[in-house]
């Protein structure tokens, strides 16, 4: 029991980077469902043009910006993850797994997303 | 239960690559281009977007693609669950199967059939003078 436990434990680490993969691709991937709802419900506002309009002015909002900025760290953190696990499941870099995550998903992932909330935020929110 | 479901295990890396694709043609215009990013987007922007047939196009592929590859990977989550036998897995998999469909109509009605997005179609947001032709689209 008390074996079995450790067992547990240490296969449930934080510092392995598969867990933490895994958890990064489950989370993001729930939040991006559960945006691509908000989404859908917004775009079917084009039939009903003054609600559209005033969902935009609503979405010009700093706050919405800084949403949007968090969006953009979902998207590219579980698509380069997305990538990691294909790799991984085709039998490419199987032993360089946890590199690929930390310099792939996080190292490139990172660099890819400053780029894209920069402007964002020196456009929308700090203006 | 695994038994001729690996298709759909298979379909998810194939979505995900479209996706990747489709993710970075819809970031690049409908999230960043210069009139979105400082802050210019309007219906008349968005309504000038979707009279192109292929933007529509694009939009609603990219919809109904992840829409498969979010309720797949949802249905992927829930049946990871010890709990669940596959008679329960059926009845999640019927029930996100209707979810998807009801979802993708959803979807899909923002633009098949939205009178706005008519070829022509006047801006109703604009009191401005009206072009002879977006009458004529008007009064059809």
């Amino acid at each position: 029991m008390a074996n079995s436990l450790r067992l547990a434990i240490r296969k449930y680490r934080w510092k392995y980077a598969g867990m933490l993969g895994f958890w990064i691709q489950r989370i993001t991937g729930l939040a991006l469902l559960a945006y691509l709802f908000l989404h859908v419900k917004t775009i079917h506002q084009l039939n009903d043009p003054q609600k559209f309009q005033a969902a935009l002015d609503q979405f010009g909002q700093p706050l919405f910006k800084l949403g949007e900025i968090g969006l953009l760290a979902a998207v590219v953190a579980h698509s380069l993850n997305g990538i990691r696990i294909t790799l991984v499941d085709a039998g490419y870099g199987v032993s360089k797994q946890r590199q690929m995550f930390w310099y792939l998903a996080i190292g490139v992932g990172a660099v890819i997303f400053i780029a894209g909330a920069l402007p964002i935020l020196i456009y929308t929110v700090i203006k | 239960m695994m038994r001729g479901r690996a298709i759909h295990w298979w379909l998810q890396r194939v979505t995900g690559a479209a996706l990747l694709v489709l993710l970075v043609l819809h970031f690049w215009t409908n999230h960043y281009a210069s009139n979105v990013r400082r802050g210019e987007l309007s219906f008349e922007v968005v309504q000038q977007r979707m009279s192109n047939p292929w933007m529509v196009a694009i939009e609603i592929s990219f919809l109904l693609i992840a829409l498969y590859h979010g309720l797949n990977g949802l249905r992927g989550i829930i049946l990871d669950y010890g709990w669940v036998t596959p008679r329960i897995a059926k009845s999640v998999t019927s029930l996100l199967v209707i979810l998807g469909l009801v979802w993708a109509y959803w979807g899909v009605t923002a633009f098949v059939g939205n009178r706005h997005l008519q070829p022509g179609a006047p801006n109703p947001l604009k009191n401005a003078v009206q072009t002879p032709e977006a009458h004529v689209a008007s009064a059809r």
